[in-house]
């Protein structure tokens, strides 16, 4: 069977779970490797979409984005490592346990192991989703700030306006019958005045 | 429970059951917590091993073991459990 590209499926899970799928077709250890070190975040995204087309597997980063955030995946990862450790333990055991009871003591490693690694696998996608929604929470308060600051800047100049505006000085000389030429020069003479003085008095020279 | 969030709280013991791909099976306290991230946090335990044993009689899930009392069975989803949630989860 020719392998599914795991973001040709259409499908809220499908993604997460053709990527599972192809890593539990291909020889286990592989899966196992690659979703301890994903899943532990030693590797970004890009370096994981490069390593799985290192063996064949296309995908997209939003595809992996959805694996690494997929709590069922991460379950199924812990219950992989617990029946691991649960296979070395029994593999440790005397051997001259009989086989019903080396059964059973496996299944209960698992259990133990699974419960444990589960709840490390639960905890840390908590972690991850909680330090998510505490970076979404400075970014609503930045975004806050600034339409705050925004806000204040068009009262400010509308402030400004207004004053221009109620100015009686800048309205008789715009309302005047003079020439335009005539207005900037009175209005400059007006509101840039001590501008006037200052070069006046020889201390500043103004450029040409 | 009313019969709609019984069948949620059912669906819901098989996805757990399903995130078990080993020979091993899962017993209630993993069950129980892993319940959670399905929506039903501290579920009782009688109401699971009410559903568990509606599950194995449907087919949908067995006992792994030969544990006597049902507190330490531990339990599989069966193909027929697999299919289902196949065919809901579209």
């Amino acid at each position: 069977m020719s392998d599914i590209r795991p973001d040709n499926l259409v499908g809220r899970k499908l993604p997460a779970f053709a990527l599972w799928e192809q890593l539990q077709r291909r020889a286990q250890p592989l899966g196992l490797d690659f979703c301890s070190s994903f899943f532990n975040g030693d590797m970004t995204y890009p370096q994981a979409k490069k390593w799985l087309e290192g063996y064949g597997i296309k995908i997209s980063i939003t595809a992996l984005q959805g694996f690494y955030n997929s709590m069922d995946m991460r379950l199924r990862f812990a219950s992989l490592q617990a029946a691991q450790q649960a296979e070395t333990a029994k593999a440790e055991l005397p051997a001259n346990i009989e086989e019903a009871t080396r059964e059973r003591i496996a299944q209960t490693m698992f259990e133990m192991a699974h419960l444990n690694l589960g709840e490390s696998q639960k905890l840390q996608l908590i972690a991850l989703q909680q330090n998510k929604e505490g970076m979404k929470g400075n970014y609503e308060l930045k975004k806050a700030k600034l339409d705050l600051d925004r806000e204040k800047l068009q009262i400010t100049a509308c402030e400004y306006f207004l004053d221009w505006f109620k100015d009686q000085r800048a309205q008789d000389i715009a309302n005047s019958t003079a020439s335009n030429a005539e207005k900037i020069a009175r209005l400059r003479q007006t509101y840039f005045k001590s501008v006037d003085e200052l070069q006046a008095s020889g201390k500043v020279q103004l450029p040409a | 429970m009313t019969p709609e969030s019984r069948e949620f709280f059912r669906k819901a013991i098989l996805s757990v059951l399903d995130t078990n791909g080993t020979k091993y099976g899962l017993a209630l306290r993993a069950i129980r917590s892993f319940l959670e991230i399905y929506g039903f946090r501290n579920a009782p335990g009688d109401d699971i091993l009410k559903e568990m044993e509606y599950l194995c009689d449907k087919g949908f899930a067995e006992g792994v073991g030969k544990q006597i009392s049902p507190e330490n069975t531990a339990w599989r989803i069966t193909a027929a459990g697999r299919d289902f949630l196949a065919l809901n989860e579209q």
